[in-house]
């Protein structure tokens, strides 16, 4: 039992959108996301002796959720918690795109910051990291069911705060 | 509050580029540097162990050539019920023949165990 340099990077390619995707809607910085999944992988790969490649992309999720959360609190014990905004996109994208996606992500931030924290990882990984109930089930180590009252509340209460009819 | 359409709020982002790269580097960088501090390491662990191989050694040998490491050896091997007639015997206790410079002269340290009554006894 023991991880390939190949597997990890194949895990890379086929990870790094969903997981970046998941972590920009918690910790809202393209750096911090970027840094947390470069992190994750490497935590991994440094325990790549006992790890199990079948069983890896649930360890990925796990491991980048425990870091994006130690994040948060540092970020919290700093008082650095309020956005400041994300230059690489800002560098990237033109004036206009920019403020849109601010925009977006400024009232989707705050209608995400309303629901609980478990209900907002289930909604995150499920919505954007493209997971299944029992996959979530497993990164979480909570029951299918809970898994799936907890997306449907989530969904509901999102809804109710954008005012917007989300499929 | 701003509202924003369900397409945008589903819209999934592009990671930066260079991710993979920057993972590359890191694991091989990762490689590098345990091979380059494995000869140190091993350095540092045989010296270590030549370093305690000799105070142990030094202390061992200091024990044994102290005098009551010897005294208390040769009583030990007096006390053995098996030992070689010393001429003389002690009861409850042992007897060590000490070098005499005179030849018609026998010197002996007797120890007995504490309450034991007995003469020595002459073969």
């Amino acid at each position: 039992m023991s991880l390939s340099e190949g597997a990890l990077y194949a895990c890379y390619r086929r990870m790094e959108k969903p997981l970046y995707n998941v972590l920009y809607r918690w910790l809202w910085q393209a750096q911090d996301c970027q840094d947390t999944v470069h992190d994750a992988f490497m935590r991994i790969w440094e325990k790549r002796a006992s790890v199990d490649e079948t069983k890896l992309d649930n360890l990925v999720w796990m491991t980048a959720l425990n870091l994006a959360r130690n994040r948060l609190r540092w970020r919290a014990l700093w008082r650095f918690a309020e956005p400041v905004g994300d230059a690489t996109a800002t560098a990237e994208d033109d004036l206009l795109e920019a403020a849109s996606r601010r925009q977006q992500d400024a009232s989707l931030r705050a209608a995400l910051v309303t629901l609980p924290s478990a209900m907002r990882q289930v909604l995150l990984l499920s919505e954007f990291g493209g997971l299944g109930i029992a996959e979530i089930a497993q990164v979480l180590g909570i029951p299918p069911g809970t898994v799936g009252s907890r997306k449907h509340q989530a969904l509901a209460r999102l809804r109710a705060q954008l005012k917007e009819e989300i499929p | 509050m701003n509202k924003i359409h369900s397409a945008d709020w589903h819209e999934m982002l592009d990671p930066p580029v260079g991710g993979l790269a920057r993972l590359i580097d890191a694991v091989e960088i990762a490689h590098a540097s345990r091979s380059r501090w494995r000869p140190a390491v091993a350095l540092v662990g045989a010296s270590a162990a030549i370093v305690f191989c000799a105070v142990f050694g030094f202390a061992w040998q200091v024990h044994h050539n102290s005098p009551e490491y010897r005294f208390r050896h040769a009583l030990e091997a007096a006390l053995r019920p098996a030992a070689p007639a010393q001429g003389i015997q002690v009861e409850n206790g042992a007897a060590l023949e000490i070098s005499s410079t005179d030849p018609n002269v026998r010197i002996y340290w007797i120890a007995q165990l504490p309450g034991a009554a007995s003469k020595p006894r002459e073969y």
